[in-house]
């Protein structure tokens, strides 16, 4: 045999199996265990829709990458890998401690503020507090911790960066009007009831959400003593114990039975008396997340249309609402609710329906609970700003600005 | 769709041999032009159709360079080389030199267009090469998609042969994959396990990190930027050798240098050529008295490190080479050579670890204040946020270790020991675990861009 036939054969070899895999869809993108989910295309768009809008072409790069044979495969072994051959603490932007914990680690943003940048920040929010006031309209800045703030025992190494940029953001508002609610002390109390954060996820709990939502509305209910809320006992609360981790970065721990994780449900107990009192109004630009699943059930799904209705026209930018209003009716079908990824989401114009791509993600933390405490609670993407119009057609009884630690970085932009 | 993506390993790349080996030969050309030119619409979208125009402007031109004689001839060739070079300063420099202008996307590519332009137009004028009248085999050499994105620096005359026959052979194709395969081993089982590391060391301030972060930082940068380029450039000359071209060398162990002079001899070794055949020689390289080499050579490092982009920190990057190089150069090299040859490798090691600190830093403070604290093992941090051992998971210290073997050609020796079947076996074992290996790595997406994509 000739030399060099050896390294052909097994190439041709390894793209033959990838191949024949990607066709019979053996261990492609099938399983939704990625946080960001996976791309689906229903039908090929058009040749013309690929060479002319660039959208479409990313859409079928991540297509491909997404569904090409014997991913899942790979993509599991990758953690395998990385966290138990190799012992590294360290995956997918990441980094895990030896229970299983993970967490973020430093985004590639610097850790702390310029006094010019704090200055930004600051006029940003006393501007959109003043406007507010002059409506009588009471403003809370509310700053949601990551988990390593409130778990500060779990993370590997003490920390030390996560908080640098919230505690200057604090001291400079210090001296404004600006309520300013920081959610990291009253989480931090709570550690030992319920799990506040998912084990394998960014995200905060149900139970972290009610938390905060508790805080939120104490500190309203100070400025009117008329308002209630709900409180723990309007629910009951009841743990739910699944079998493998919750989290949407679950994977990079191998998302396999045998590793417990306790969700806590809220059920609205018969009769409450205090929900939606006085026909009050809240608006939140919220940056809060609780996840839902592609198996998300239809009843579920259409309890939380009211709260989609503002997010998903915001979320498709360019879409028209006439758009919104024809993928409305396929959410009620609930065929499929699909995440793909953000930079496609904010941007995608739903390519004339050739791929169902509903977003189901952004900010129903909190607002699961405003949505019971107040007539109507509308959402917006924290990083919006304020928008006067939607204030003077609304008039909202509150006005809220969530900011994730990690998203600090939104507050630098000028409105 | 990047070089180190699955989709361009398992079924673009697969897709585009298979075509081509089915072609006719008369059309293979034509094929591996459309291809190229598909290949960088999809990343590039519409651009492509300033890259067809660009190569049909420089056709044209080097046509009448060549018809031309004397000042005419010269004439065109001035027109040409400040055409190239407004078309790059448009898209590269506009931001920089006009910050109030509206940002000005930087299409990819057009760096090394530019350069491969000049260089075409230059060989023309020299009569190095006669100019390619095919118009087609001049738009394959301009955009084949190899070499199209971040080189290397291919002259005319060193594929013109290639273009009209192509040396394709069972050899050729499998030197070929397993070079392809080496280049995205490097880049992506070192580089980019080093990549994540190296962003969050030069997140923080050099104020809060100790001093042997600091010396992490910049040691981890050095072999992430050495192993991301001369990975891109192992695929870009193992993707031409499949296709019956031979690209040359860009790399040849940097690391070792007992000089910076020799580190560039060895550092993108097509990027040096150029600078020295096309600015250095033109300027009077040595032939005009030792000053004058002195402030040739540091033109020709200010105009390479603002090559590399659009930023202060570039142009510093350049000039402190150039100063380098002019130390090295005086008396014959007297400052250095008296040395032991260990010294000379560490002094050389010192002084890249510390250039490429100003490379990779945003701006010249955050640059000054690495380096000072670096240099001096500086304890007057205000803070240190994080232990040592918080950057050095195993995996990082298994790519060091193995990033560092790599930077000196013991394993390649070793390899040459082997001979006939041996070397095939242990080469296809290797070719075998290293494709897995990406796949394993490239499903997870960690992967990054190539670091000189962006210049």
């Amino acid at each position: 045999m000739q030399k060099g036939y050896l390294i052909i054969i097994f190439y041709i070899l390894i793209i033959v199996t990838i191949t024949t895999a990607m066709f019979l869809n053996i261990s492609t993108a099938g399983e939704f265990v990625e946080h960001r989910g996976v791309v689906e295309i229903q039908r090929i768009p058009p040749i013309k829709k690929i060479l002319t809008d660039s959208d479409t072409r990313a859409l079928v790069n991540s297509y491909l990458r997404d569904h090409y044979g014997m991913r899942n495969i790979f993509l599991k072994t990758y953690p395998f890998i990385k966290l138990n051959i190799l012992g590294s603490r360290r995956i997918y932007s990441g980094m895990r401690n030896s229970d299983g914990w993970s967490f973020e680690t430093l985004p590639p943003s610097k850790i702390s503020f310029s006094q010019s940048e704090l200055v930004i920040i600051e006029n940003n929010l006393v501007q959109e507090n003043e406007y507010l006031k002059s409506k009588n309209i009471p403003y809370f800045f509310v700053i949601v911790p990551r988990k390593q703030s409130v778990y500060t025992n779990l993370y590997p190494f003490p920390d030390k960066t996560f908080n640098k940029k919230t505690d200057q953001v604090l001291n400079q508002l210090k001296n404004t009007d600006v309520e300013v609610i920081d959610l990291r002390e009253v989480l931090r109390n709570n550690v030992d009831s319920f799990p506040l954060y998912f084990k394998t996820d960014s995200h905060w709990t149900n139970y972290g959400a009610f938390i905060a939502y508790e805080e939120i509305m104490r500190k309203y209910q100070e400025q009117n003593s008329k308002f209630k809320y709900l409180t723990k006992e309007d629910f009951e609360i009841f743990p739910v114990v699944h079998e493998r981790w919750l989290g949407d970065s679950s994977l990079m721990s191998f998302n396999e039975p045998g590793h417990p994780e306790v969700e806590v449900k809220f059920k609205l107990k018969e009769g409450s008396s205090k929900i939606k009192p006085n026909n009050w109004k809240i608006l939140t630009y919220g940056d809060s997340y609780v996840e839902v699943k592609r198996y998300v059930l239809k009843s579920e799904l259409l309890h939380i249309l009211p709260t989609m209705e503002y997010i998903i026209p915001l979320l498709f930018e360019e879409t028209e609402r006439s758009d919104y209003l024809k993928i409305k009716d396929t959410l009620e079908n609930s065929i499929s609710v699909i995440q793909i990824e953000p930079n496609i989401r904010l941007r995608n114009r739903l390519l004339n329906f050739l791929m169902i791509s509903a977003v189901l993600e952004d900010p129903l933390g909190l607002n699961f609970f405003f949505e019971m405490n107040f007539d109507k609670s509308i959402v917006q993407p924290f990083n919006y700003p304020l928008d006067r119009t939607l204030v003077e057609k609304e008039k909202p009884n509150l006005v809220i600005r969530e900011v994730n630690q990690s998203d600090l970085d939104s507050l630098l932009k000028t409105y | 769709m990047s070089f180190v993506s699955p989709i361009f390993l398992v079924l673009f790349l697969p897709l585009v041999f298979l075509l081509y080996f089915i072609t006719p030969k008369k059309y293979k050309n034509l094929l591996l032009v459309f291809v190229s030119l598909f290949f960088y619409f999809w990343n590039e979208g519409l651009y492509v159709l300033h890259i067809l125009f660009w190569v049909i402007v420089n056709y044209v031109f080097s046509l009448q360079i060549s018809k031309s004689v004397g000042l005419v001839s010269k004439f065109h060739l001035v027109v040409i080389v400040v055409f190239n070079i407004l078309i790059l300063g448009y898209f590269k420099y506009t931001n920089f030199l006009f910050p109030a202008t509206s940002v000005i996307y930087l299409p990819l590519a057009i760096s090394f267009f530019a350069f491969h332009a000049i260089a075409y137009n230059v060989d023309v004028y020299r009569r190095v090469n006669k100019p390619e009248k095919n118009l087609l085999n001049l738009m394959l050499y301009f955009t084949f998609f190899p070499h199209l994105i971040a080189g290397p620096i291919i002259r005319y005359h060193q594929i013109s042969k290639n273009i009209k026959l192509k040396n394709i052979s069972i050899e050729n194709i499998s030197q070929g994959l397993f070079r392809v395969i080496c280049g995205v081993a490097k880049k992506i089982l070192i580089a980019d396990t080093f990549a994540p590391i190296v962003n969050e060391i030069f997140a923080l301030s050099p104020y809060n990190l100790s001093a042997a972060e600091l010396w992490l930082g910049a040691i981890l940068f050095s072999l992430q930027i050495y192993y991301d380029f001369s990975g891109y450039s192992d695929i870009a000359i193992g993707l031409a050798k499949v296709f019956g071209f031979t690209f040359p060398e860009n790399f040849n162990y940097p690391y070792i240098s007992t000089s910076v002079t020799e580190f560039w001899k060895r550092w993108h070794i097509t990027l040096s050529n150029w600078f020295k055949d096309y600015l250095y020689i033109p300027l009077g390289g040595n032939r005009k008295g030792a000053l004058r080499t002195y402030i040739n050579l540091f033109i020709v490092f200010v105009a390479c490190g603002f090559w590399h982009g659009a930023n202060w920190t570039f142009l510093v990057w350049g000039m402190f080479h150039g100063i380098i190089l002019i130390l090295e150069r005086i008396k014959n090299g007297t400052l250095v050579n008296w040395m032991p040859q260990f010294i000379r490798r560490f002094y050389t090691l010192i002084f890249l670890l510390t250039s490429w600190v100003i490379f990779r830093s945003e701006n010249l403070v955050y640059a000054k204040s690495y380096i000072k604290n670096m240099l001096t093992f500086s304890t007057s941090v205000t803070y240190v946020y994080y232990p040592i051992s918080y950057f050095l998971d195993k995996d990082i210290l298994l790519a060091l270790v193995f990033g560092t073997i790599l930077a000196f050609p013991l394993i390649r020796q070793r390899l040459s020991t082997y001979k006939g079947w041996h070397k095939e076996i242990v080469k296809t074992m290797l070719f075998v675990l290293l494709f897995i290996l990406f796949l394993i790595a490239a499903s997870s997406e960690t992967y990054k861009t190539f670091i000189y994509f962006r210049f």
